[in-house]
């Protein structure tokens, strides 16, 4: 049977068109078919199996050594896009905390820091010489030497280690004993403690210096009160301010100090103290929130403060002394002391 | 075509040679700044700037693996800009200019 004679037939098979006969003759021929074709299924079935469990040694060589240097790219890449992560945050943090130069947030947080001990502290100061600074990631941190004078020495108080993260002032770690008050308002005097201080300065010994807190029984210039103390052998620190808070048993003093400090100081010699404390104020009004954390006084109330003062003047009502411990005593003999404080004691140390 | 094939073996040691130069670099500077330590000798900023010259070499020269020198190029770079970055803004924050 020929190619043809098989196509004419099959088409008559599928139309119901061959006798039975024919038919007969026909579906037998196509069993014979059947068997060629599992036939070929087989053969082709085991040249797969063959190629698959067997393939060329070359071609797998090839394979796995792509297969390894795609690897180790990616794990090269990998490592070296994670090696870049930290550099980048370093170059951020420094940017972030130095760009503006003079006027960086860093120098800023250090300025305010000084500031705000300055005129939050009676008769403390920042050694502006030996800040320590470090910046982190997305921190910066700062070590603040605070000083008090007592005679003529600076006396070593404590480190404040102060953290700016990004741009919040975490909380320090010390605990202030400052808070307490050390003055007494003419407006809302305190119980007076002038007897008791009176007794110590008695008992001290002759060759030592003490540091006395002394309030003031009224408002009074720069200038009255160095007249007040002018018979007194003795050195004016710091200058109590009022602020027109008066009745907060939790608001700490807020003045400026009497000398002159280190040039990098906001109480320099470049021009009078009393004129700089109001810039210094005007300063501290734009870093409200890092002034308060870093005095732990939440009710610091700079804004305020500044209005009282603009309209008001500065008008002092308590100063810090020092001196010889037996020259201290005639502080009694000055009719507007309200009370005093005694502060620390030194050996002698004076002129 | 031999000459071509040399350059090209050139192009991809230079890339190589920046890549690596650029990983040690790196790592050495994570090291530096995790522990907050400056651990690096005083030829550090040669190495880098080797590291950036060799990469721009095998850049302009043919190289199949173009992604590896530009990643070497990028991360002596990165070094040497964080190396800048940190020496100027430490100046910069300054309490007593």
């Amino acid at each position: 049977m020929d190619k043809e004679q098989f196509n004419d037939l099959l088409n008559k098979y599928k139309q119901n068109k061959l006798s039975k006969e024919e038919e007969i003759l026909f579906e037998k021929e196509l069993d014979k078919y059947e068997s060629y074709q599992d036939f070929l299924d087989g053969e082709s079935e085991k040249d797969y199996k063959k190629t698959i469990s067997n393939p060329p040694s070359k071609h797998m060589k090839s394979l796995n050594k792509g297969k390894r240097k795609a690897i180790i790219s990616n794990a090269l890449m990998t490592i070296a896009i994670a090696l870049m992560i930290l550099p980048m945050c370093t170059i951020f943090s420094f940017v972030y905390y130095g760009y503006g130069i003079a006027d960086s947030r860093g120098n800023n947080f250090i300025q305010v820091a000084a500031d705000t001990i300055s005129i939050t502290e009676p008769n403390a100061t920042v050694d502006f010489q030996n800040i320590r600074t470090n910046v982190g990631l997305f921190s910066m941190e700062g070590d603040f030497d605070i000083y008090k004078q007592i005679g003529n020495n600076q006396k070593h108080l404590r480190t404040d280690n102060l953290t700016l993260f990004l741009n919040k002032v975490d909380q320090p770690e010390r605990l202030k004993d400052f808070n307490a008050q050390k003055f007494s308002h003419p407006e809302n005097p305190s119980l007076s403690t002038t007897n008791d201080v009176n007794q110590q300065l008695q008992n001290l010994p002759d060759g030592t210096v003490s540091e006395v807190f002394v309030s003031l029984d009224a408002f009074y210039s720069e200038e009255e009160i160095k007249n007040i103390f002018s018979d007194i052998e003795l050195d004016i620190l710091w200058y109590a301010v009022n602020t027109g808070i008066v009745d907060d048993t939790k608001y700490t003093a807020i003045g400026y100090p009497a000398q002159d400090g280190d040039i990098n100081s906001s109480f320099n010699n470049k021009e009078e103290n009393s004129k700089q404390f109001i810039q210094v104020l005007n300063r501290l009004n734009k870093y409200q929130d890092w002034a308060e954390t870093i005095t732990q006084n939440r009710s610091l109330n700079i804004n305020e403060v500044t209005k009282f003062i603009d309209e008001n003047g500065i008008e002092i009502y308590g100063v810090v002394v020092t001196g010889p411990t037996k020259e201290l005593l005639k502080l009694n003999e000055i009719p507007e002391v309200t009370n005093q404080n005694l502060g620390g004691v030194e050996l002698w140390n004076w002129r | 075509m031999e000459l071509a094939i040399k350059g090209n073996k050139f192009s991809r040691l230079l890339s190589l040679f920046s890549f690596g130069l650029g990983l040690i670099n790196l790592l050495s500077l994570n090291i530096a700044i995790s522990i907050q330590r400056n651990i690096f000798p005083s030829y550090y900023l040669y190495i880098v700037i080797l590291g950036v010259i060799s990469g721009v070499i095998a850049l302009f020269l043919k190289t199949n693996s173009k992604g590896f020198t530009i990643l070497g190029l990028l991360m002596n770079l990165l070094t040497g800009l964080t190396i800048i970055c940190i020496i100027v803004f430490s100046f910069s924050i300054n309490p007593s200019p």
